[in-house]
């Protein structure tokens, strides 16, 4: 084969040197069939030849060929910026990293106090990081977990002390106590639009420490029940009372009546609505049986018991009620002792009765 | 005058460095300095053979022109950013038009567009065999593109530029055996394509 690549050199060879094809091909006759066909197309792709450009197109290419010269010249000549080459930078690195390793403790212990928004904080919280990725026995991290938790929660609490305004994150028990709402007893505004978690419940804050010593709340992000969260400080609750308190010229009165039926804040005596929640009772609340209530008038009129006197014991079985005796009086105040004592009486009487069908 | 001297000089060193690997290291250390005249005596020494080889190979005069100045900017630029040729200007010449054609006709065949063949000049008022002529030229265009991008450039070197063995084989920056087959089998794949030529 390299010698039919040869012959058709030599053959263009003798081309170019002004031989024909036939001339040419004389020296070959073993390779003529062959290489005649290719001299052909090497003749032709020679007739092919290009035309020279024109003199304008010659002019317009070397006037932008000048002019990207002499930006590239101007480039050059201005002053290029000085920049460390990859190997200092390169070893600069290294030195930094070793004195990062060699100082860590100085660095970090410097770091222990950072709070969100300073300079250290990304480092104390990437060497908490990496401490809790070295450790690998569950229950140590989740005790070193909890500790950084308490951490996050010391840090808000320094911030509102120093009265400053940085983002925090940090997780707690949500309580809604006294009118106010408070995570780990960090004192919470909620906007509107975000939904209360349950009292007790874990939360994920995210928000703003203000200087008015809360927090913006952002959002919450509800924890999943069993979360260990750290708690805090404890809340001082301020007892409500869920009743106004008697004013000081109160007037007291006493009530006296049928009992006519119970709840947990009030009873209904003759139909009067006695509210019993700061009351003192003494005996048994028996239902159809009289009881005598001591108390005043709120100015929206209702009765506030301060002391409720029942009997000494129901009973056995409750007499039922006689829907007539609320006709005869309705809420007798400064007693009405005969109607009363009437009605025990027909009370009484059916009790009897019952006691005969039970025999 | 300056220029004139620096061009014989260019044109001194090119052949010199086209005979023998040995680098003509000054020419090259003026050519960093960017300076006008040094510029401007490789555009003029080369741009025509530039364009001829371009030309050669996309048939399309003002396209050529483009391809070819721009073969110089590239030159400019690879020199600016200190990766510009320290031995064979041409040779990296060659090589950058044919990158470039190269690339073209990828773009080309990728988005082909619809576009009128470049028109040949102008027709004289002469014979049929100018007719012929331009005819089988056209087809010999059309033929080279159907060839890979390698017989392209060595079927564009030896019979576009007229280049010896030798001096192809020194641009393309392969043995004189290779290329040798080389053109062998450009031009049977050319003869395919254009079939049985008359002569």
């Amino acid at each position: 084969m390299t010698t039919l690549f040869e012959a058709l050199q030599e053959c263009l060879q003798e081309i170019e040197n002004g031989a024909d094809i036939n001339a040419a091909l004389k020296r070959f006759p073993e390779h003529a069939a062959e290489l005649r066909p290719l001299l052909k197309a090497a003749v032709a792709a020679q007739r092919n030849q290009a035309a020279d450009p024109s003199p304008e197109a010659f002019r317009r290419g070397r006037a932008k060929v000048l002019q990207r010269a002499a930006e590239l010249r101007e480039l050059k000549s201005a002053p290029q910026k000085r920049r460390l080459p990859i190997f200092s930078r390169l070893a600069l690195s290294f030195a930094l990293a070793l004195m990062f390793l060699l100082s860590g403790t100085g660095l970090l212990s410097a770091s222990a106090s950072a709070l969100p928004g300073d300079r250290l904080y990304p480092v104390k919280r990437g060497w908490e990081n990496i401490r809790l990725s070295l450790i690998f026995d569950s229950e140590a991290r989740s005790l070193l977990k909890s500790e950084f938790e308490n951490e996050r929660l010391r840090e808000v609490n320094e911030l509102l002390t120093q009265g400053r305004s940085e983002t925090v994150q940090f997780a707690g028990i949500f309580l809604q106590v006294n009118g106010a709402t408070y995570v780990s007893g960090v004192r919470v505004s909620v906007p509107a639009n975000i939904n209360l978690p349950e009292n007790g419940e874990a939360v994920l804050v995210a928000g703003r420490t203000n200087p008015q010593g809360f927090i913006e709340v952002v959002s919450f992000e509800i924890l999943p029940a069993g979360t260990v969260a750290p708690i805090g400080n404890p809340i001082q609750i301020e007892i409500q009372p869920t009743l106004p308190a008697p004013q000081a010229d109160v007037t007291y009165f006493e009530i006296q009546g049928i009992l006519q039926s119970v709840s947990t804040t009030s009873i209904n005596v003759n139909g009067q609505t006695v509210y019993i929640d700061a009351a003192q009772i003494t005996g048994q609340l028996c239902i159809g049986l009289d009881v005598k209530a001591r108390g005043y008038y709120t100015t929206d009129n209702r009765f506030i018991a301060i002391e409720v006197f029942g009997k000494e014991a129901c009973p056995v079985a409750p007499p039922a009620l006689n829907n007539n005796s609320n006709d005869d009086n309705a809420g007798g105040i400064e007693n009405s002792p005969s109607n009363n004592d009437n009605n025990s009486d027909e009370e009484d009487d059916e009790d009897d009765d019952n006691d005969n069908d039970d025999d | 005058m300056n220029a004139f001297t620096h061009t014989l000089y260019l044109k001194n060193w090119a052949l010199f460095s086209i005979m023998s690997d040995n680098p003509a290291q000054s020419e090259f250390n003026q050519l960093n300095d960017l300076n006008a005249q040094t510029v401007g005596a490789v555009y003029d020494e080369y741009f025509h053979e530039i364009y001829r080889y371009v030309l050669y190979r996309i048939n399309d005069p003002d396209l050529a022109a483009d391809i070819a100045s721009d073969v110089f900017i590239r030159l400019l630029e690879a020199v600016h950013a200190k990766r510009g040729p320290t031995t064979n200007l041409k040779g990296w010449l060659i090589a950058t038009a044919s990158h470039i054609v190269t690339d073209h006709l990828r773009k080309k065949y990728r988005h082909p567009e619809d576009e009128i063949p470049a028109s040949l000049p102008d027709p004289e008022p002469d014979i049929t065999a100018q007719l012929d002529f331009r005819e089988q030229n056209r087809n010999v265009k059309e033929a080279l593109l159907k060839l890979t991008a390698e017989q392209q450039h060595v079927l564009s070197l030896r019979f576009g530029q007229g280049y010896s063995l030798e001096e192809t084989a020194y641009l393309m920056n392969k043995n004189v055996n290779a290329v040798k087959a080389l053109q062998f089998r450009a031009l049977a794949a050319l003869q395919r394509e254009i079939g049985e030529v008359d002569l």
